[in-house]
């Protein structure tokens, strides 16, 4: 038995293209509004902000507080100049162990120097006391004091009143030891 | 003459582009207004609202502005002026501008006075204060060669008296002899910046109770100064 299709077919691809056309259209129409939507709701937030005002209070502020600029400034350079204040006076070197071994007192912190034998028997010629240590030439007529004088020296950096002890030099002349020493704190 | 070869050719003459435009002409105007929109929305939309946001971002910075304006004005407002001056002053004395010869002297003699040493010879390390070097480096000194006499303990108080001292000062190197001393001491001075941005937002500094201890100390060391300086020169 045959089967006779009643519905035309042109008629549905008619009504299909009418479809399209509507979505088209809608959607075009549905996108021009939602972007005057937004454009107009972008143009009152824009109004809406503060931002002007705000401005107006802070040169009104600025106004106000410009009275005071030399005094701003004078806190200013009194804060940059007492950091630098502490700092230079906390970094200080301090000089007392230094002393303390070229004299032959009692060395700050350690609560002892020299001994009795370094202390008399060996003289210091000459001293340089820098930031790091100190530079020592000394002399003694016997090499037993000038080993004492060492010993004290490497007793006392032992118990890290000295970070290093350096012997640079020691010469031998007839009747007398000289010998250079370098100390760093 | 055209050979057959050549494949299928577009022909867009006017009866060609009018044929199209009435078999597409539903789809033409709302395709053009899409592309309106998203022109709009990309160049004009997008960036009005980025703006908007941008503006909201710089008034809540000009809030915080604001605040700390509020904030400076009213401590400004309860500042003690007088007292402020006064710390100025005893800081500037302290760390000088520039190089303050007149406060070295000052404060040599007044350690000597104060240690009895007697001060021998000595010799400034001046330098170029114009070189840039000076102006940028941050602790700027003077240095002072000399050589004082006197007892170690006389030469330790020396040193001592001269950590005290305005313009501060440091022993950069020592030389213990018998009965003498030869030593540099810096003294050190900072350069003012030629312009100085005030920003008035910005947190005002004010001396912690450290720094106040270090104030008072150095002012105590001036007051002494002012009222022996004239007789200590006697030293030199």
């Amino acid at each position: 038995m045959t089967e006779i299709n009643l519905i035309n077919k042109g008629d549905t691809s008619l009504l299909r293209k009418r479809k399209t056309v509507k979505i088209f259209q809608t959607s075009s129409v549905a996108g021009l509004l939602i972007i005057a939507g937004l454009s107009i709701l972008v143009f009152f937030l824009k109004l809406s902000s503060p931002l002007s005002s705000l401005r107006a209070q802070e040169a009104d502020l600025v106004t106000q507080i410009s009275k005071y600029s030399d005094t701003i400034v004078e806190l200013q350079l009194m804060s940059q100049k007492i950091s630098a204040i502490s700092a230079i006076t906390n970094g200080r070197t301090d000089y007392s162990k230094a002393v303390a071994v070229v004299t032959g007192a009692t060395i700050p912190g350690a609560s002892l120097g020299l001994s009795e034998i370094s202390n008399k028997e060996v003289s210091i010629n000459s001293s340089i006391i820098s930031k790091t240590g100190v530079d020592l030439n000394a002399s003694s007529k016997s090499l037993l004091s000038v080993n004492s004088f060492l010993d004290d020296l490497t007793q006392l950096a032992g118990k890290k009143i000295f970070k290093k002890v350096i012997l640079n030099n020691l010469n031998a002349q007839p009747g007398l030891y000289t010998f250079s020493v370098s100390i760093n704190f | 003459m055209p050979t057959k070869s050549q494949g299928p050719q577009i022909d867009f003459t006017t009866d060609s582009l009018r044929l199209f435009y009435n078999m597409y002409r539903e789809y033409i105007v709302p395709s053009i207004i899409m592309v309106f929109c998203l022109l709009l929305f990309f160049f004009f939309l997008l960036p009005q609202f980025n703006e908007y946001l941008a503006m909201q971002k710089e008034a809540d910075a000009t809030r915080v502005r604001i605040d700390g304006i509020k904030k400076n004005i009213t401590f400004l407002q309860n500042l003690d002026v007088g007292q402020t001056d006064s710390d100025f002053q005893t800081v500037s004395v302290a760390l000088p501008s520039e190089k303050d010869f007149v406060g070295v002297l000052e404060a040599v003699s007044k350690s000597s006075t104060n240690s009895q040493v007697s001060v021998g010879d000595f010799s400034f390390l001046v330098g170029d204060l114009s070189t840039k070097s000076a102006q940028l480096s941050d602790r700027p000194t003077l240095s002072l060669s000399l050589n004082v006499n006197g007892s170690i303990d006389s030469i330790k108080e020396f040193i001592k008296q001269l950590s005290l001292a305005s313009p501060i000062a440091e022993v950069s190197t020592l030389s213990i002899n018998q009965g003498s001393a030869a030593m540099n001491v810096a003294f050190y001075y900072k350069v003012i910046p030629k312009q100085l941005s005030v920003e008035y937002d910005a947190p005002l500094p004010s001396p912690s109770s450290t720094q106040r201890k270090l104030i008072d100390s150095l002012s105590l060391w001036q007051t002494s100064t002012q009222t022996a300086s004239s007789a200590s020169f006697v030293s030199f």
